[in-house]
């Protein structure tokens, strides 16, 4: 396995979207299948949020103090291509290989761009034109 | 005869009812007008129970509970009675041989009791009748024997049922779910009633027995014996062949009858069969269960794979593509400018630990100008750490960038979701067919129903039981019956033979003679007199029944119905065009079924010649228009006292013709009948039905009823 930089550092998520998000997320007690509840962890939907981030070029939102610590980032030592994804985003956007030398930036910087795109995701979520697993797919698919 | 009044006591429903009856010939309609339930079948038996008491009159053989059902509760005991006034004409002798034919006026009383038993049923006590006649100087109470004298030869017994008549049990004539078998015995009974063949049988057994007598006495110490025996056997033989066939056609209604339910039992069986075999459509049941939960989990499998294409690798390559090939760019420039990997620190802490620089100078560290490279290498060491660093992070980037390939990866996740997703939609619909096939086994299985087919089974074998016992009965009573016939045959050409043997001069064998051809003789009177009364009853039935239905086929040739007849077999026919016959019962609708029995029944009392008032119920049902009308003026036509029991709808039409022929209408009401059917609450709430005096075009608050548009 990787080497993890973020693993001493939290996912986390604005507390405004906490609840909204555990409703689109098999572990956070959706009870419904997954084209209901699309995502199986929470830090799945945290990573989609921050994939559409970077494609939509959200700038970066700032977590206020009230923010939900979701779960350890050392979860992403199972996913190194997110590690290596966050870090070629983070790499991108400043331009600066020297940057990179702050890993809390670059997770700061990954918290920040979810949290972005948060709101984007949970419209998609609750549109009422198709299921949300298959409004996600077909966003997905539209991009690629 | 001709009824004047009758006057019923605690019959049934009938508390204290009395009835009177149009004389008037020129109005010889009564017409009571009834609803349903309102006591008219109870009327017609109380009015027979009067003329004829228990046993010849109620259903049932007289075991019919007479007793008010609401009284049960109040009385242990009741009186029932029922008095009939009425005329007859009296023969009397007037000596040398001449008769008078006197008109006489005549009260009958029938009462009994009837002791309730268990509040529901009832026994009966004392049944008696009282016959007085009646005359201007007073009335006189008769003798048993008289009494019965009179009421015989007012109204005979065996025409009862033809007198009194109820217009949908008369169908039974002509009813199709009636074997044939049965429909004949029906119209044979009534002409035999019609003829008096009870007397006539009587007849013919007294003339047997009298050539027996006679064959006892001739030549008894020859073949006196022998003929007594062979006469003895053959009256025995008769006797018990005309037992067999009857037995022998009873056998055959009842094994028609169980042939019937026995093909309607396995109809019901194969049916229910066709509806499924349970034990199947559970195990289809269950394999088709299996079937959907296997759809279902391969389907939740399959959104379990395309979530997880959300945020995998593919995606993310999608989503990062961009800023992943722009850090690519920075990667590849250092890599392009040697920068990656070049790592400092460790290539200079490897002089250190060396006496030599790779280019030969001196690094011991002894000569001054050793020490000083040595200290200018360890200066080199902790500057290049920062840079080393980042050299670091992006060499280690670059190694695992370096490889990926970012490129088509679009393609790729497309394709991925697309199979999937075909996948899923495949799954998707199997799990539908199969949920539909499902509810479809659901359904079956809910109408197959097990207890029925058990049932029915049960029932199945049961008849089958019956009708091999019948048809076992059946074979046994005609061999019996083909015996006896041998038997019979055989005595007869013995007795014929000793008969020639005998000496013609011998009285007594003259005499058994002449006996014997007065038994041929009588045997042939009353076939001719039943074939001649059938013959007559089938024309005045034609007469009055194409009149009934308006039917002429002389004056149109194209008309439905051309002819009715009653066979010699006792069969009623009807024909149509080019004497096509058709079916009473199927080919005649409501009407005609309902006009050709009511003319076999008025052409029964023409034929009887008795003056007797016809009483019959529930004449018109099923009737409307042209045909009421002319059934009604038929039945006025062939009466000499007609008395009607109409319900309301019945009277419609003909209100006309009771305007015209009516000597007497009033109206029978049910209190029970309020509030569903009865507008205003009866001042008296017992079970009883009440006469008032309204007309077939009036009504009271007693007998005002609901419009049935305003229910």
């Amino acid at each position: 396995m990787a080497e993890n930089p973020f693993a001493s550092y939290n996912v986390e998520i604005a507390k405004e979207y906490h609840e909204e998000m555990k409703k689109f997320c098999q572990t956070g007690g959706a009870g419904v299948n997954y084209e209901f509840a699309p995502f199986h962890r929470m830090v799945d939907f945290w990573y989609f949020c921050f994939m559409v981030a970077i494609k939509e070029d959200y700038d970066p939102k700032v977590l206020n103090s009230g923010s939900v610590n979701i779960t350890p980032a050392s979860i992403l030592s199972s996913n190194p291509t997110r590690i290596l994804h966050i870090q070629m985003s983070f790499l991108a956007d400043k331009g600066n290989i020297e940057t990179m030398l702050d890993h809390r930036k670059v997770f700061d910087f990954a918290n920040m761009k979810a949290n972005a795109a948060m709101n984007h995701v949970l419209t998609m979520l609750n549109d009422k034109d198709d299921n949300p697993l298959w409004m996600l797919l077909d966003y997905i698919e539209e991009t690629a | 005869m001709k009824i004047s009044k009758a006057s019923i006591k605690n019959f049934r429903l009938l508390k204290d009812l009395t009835l009177d009856f149009s004389k008037d010939p020129d109005r010889p309609l009564t017409v009571i007008r009834a609803a349903n339930e309102t006591g008219k079948t109870t009327c017609e038996h109380a009015l027979m129970w009067g003329l004829y008491g228990s046993k010849e009159s109620l259903p049932n053989k007289g075991v019919y509970s007479l007793f008010p059902i609401d009284m049960h509760l109040e009385h242990r005991r009741v009186e029932v009675s029922v008095e009939i006034e009425f005329e007859a004409d009296e023969i009397s002798s007037m000596g040398r041989g001449g008769q008078q034919v006197k008109r006489s006026s005549y009260r009958l009383k029938r009462s009994c009791m009837e002791i309730s038993l268990n509040g529901s049923n009832s026994r009966r006590e004392k049944e008696i009748v009282e016959v007085h006649r009646l005359a201007a100087s007073g009335t006189l109470l008769l003798d048993d024997q008289e009494a019965k004298k009179i009421i015989e030869n007012a109204l005979p017994r065996d025409l009862k049922d033809v007198y009194f008549t109820d217009g949908d049990a008369a169908m039974s004539f002509i009813e199709a779910a009636a074997a044939q078998g049965v429909k004949r015995k029906r119209v044979s009974d009534a002409i035999e009633s019609l003829l008096g063949l009870d007397n006539l049988a009587q007849i013919q057994n007294h003339l047997k027995s009298v050539a027996k007598k006679l064959s006892e006495r001739i030549d008894s110490t020859n073949y006196g014996e022998r003929m007594s025996q062979l006469q003895d056997q053959i009256g025995g033989h008769e006797e018990d062949i005309e037992d067999f066939r009857r037995k022998i056609e009873e056998l055959n209604v009842l094994i028609k009858e169980a042939d019937g339910n026995e093909k309607e039992v396995r109809r019901k069986i194969e049916e229910l069969l066709t509806s499924g075999d349970r034990q199947v459509l559970v195990e289809q049941r269950s394999q088709k269960e299996k079937d959907l939960d296997k759809f279902i989990r391969n389907a939740d499998g399959r959104l379990k794979e395309l979530s997880t294409m959300l945020s995998s690798e593919t995606a993310s390559s999608i989503f990062i593509g961009d800023s992943f090939k722009k850090g690519y760019e920075i990667l590849s420039n250092l890599n392009k400018k040697k920068l990656l990997p070049k790592v400092n620190v460790p290539l200079l802490e490897e002089l250190l630990d060396k006496n030599s620089c790779y280019c030969g100078a001196d690094l011991e560290g002894v000569s001054e100008e050793s020490i000083i490279r040595r200290k200018s290498i360890q200066q080199e060491i902790e500057s290049s750490r920062a840079s080393d660093a980042i050299t670091e992070v992006a060499s280690t980037l670059w190694y695992q960038i370096r490889s990926t390939q970012i490129n088509e990866v679009g393609q790729r996740w497309t394709n991925n979701y697309g199979s999937t997703q075909g996948e899923f939609a495949d799954l998707r619909q199997l799990e539908a067919a199969a949920e539909a096939d499902l509810e479809r086994i659901n359904a079956t299985i809910a109408n197959v129903k097990d207890e029925n087919l058990g049932y029915y089974r049960e029932l199945e074998i049961e008849i089958k039981a019956k009708l091999s016992s019948h048809r076992s009965e059946q074979s046994k009573t005609v061999a019996w019956m083909e015996d006896s016939q041998q038997r019979l045959s055989s005595a007869i050409v013995e007795r014929d033979q000793i008969e020639k043997r005998l000496d013609k001069k011998d009285s007594g064998t003259q005499r058994l003679y002449v006996a014997r051809k007065m038994e041929q003789l009588f045997d042939g009177i009353v076939d001719r007199l039943k074939k001649e009364e059938v013959n007559n009853v089938s024309q005045h039935m034609n007469r009055i029944f194409l009149n009934m239905i308006g039917s002429d086929p002389e004056a149109n040739e194209s008309t439905l119905i051309t002819r009715a007849q009653l066979t010699e077999n006792y069969d009623i026919r009807v024909f149509g065009p080019n004497d096509v016959e058709m079916n009473p019962d199927q080919d005649l609708n409501g009407a005609s079924r309902r006009a050709i029995t009511l003319a076999f029944i008025l052409a029964l009392t023409k034929v009887s010649q008795v003056e007797a008032p016809n009483i019959i119920d529930t004449p018109l049902g099923m009737t409307s228009g042209y045909v009421k009308q002319s059934i009604l003026k038929e039945i006025l036509n062939e009466g000499s006292q007609i008395v009607l029991f109409l319900t309301h709808s019945e009277i419609q039409g003909v209100e006309n013709i009771i305007d015209k022929y009516a000597g007497a209408v009033y109206t029978l009401t049910n209190p029970a009948h309020f509030p569903k059917m009865l507008l205003n609450e009866p001042k008296d709430t017992a079970f009883s039905v009440v006469r008032c005096n309204c007309d077939h075009k009036s009504s009271c608050s007693v007998c005002e009823r609901i419009e049935m548009g305003s229910v």
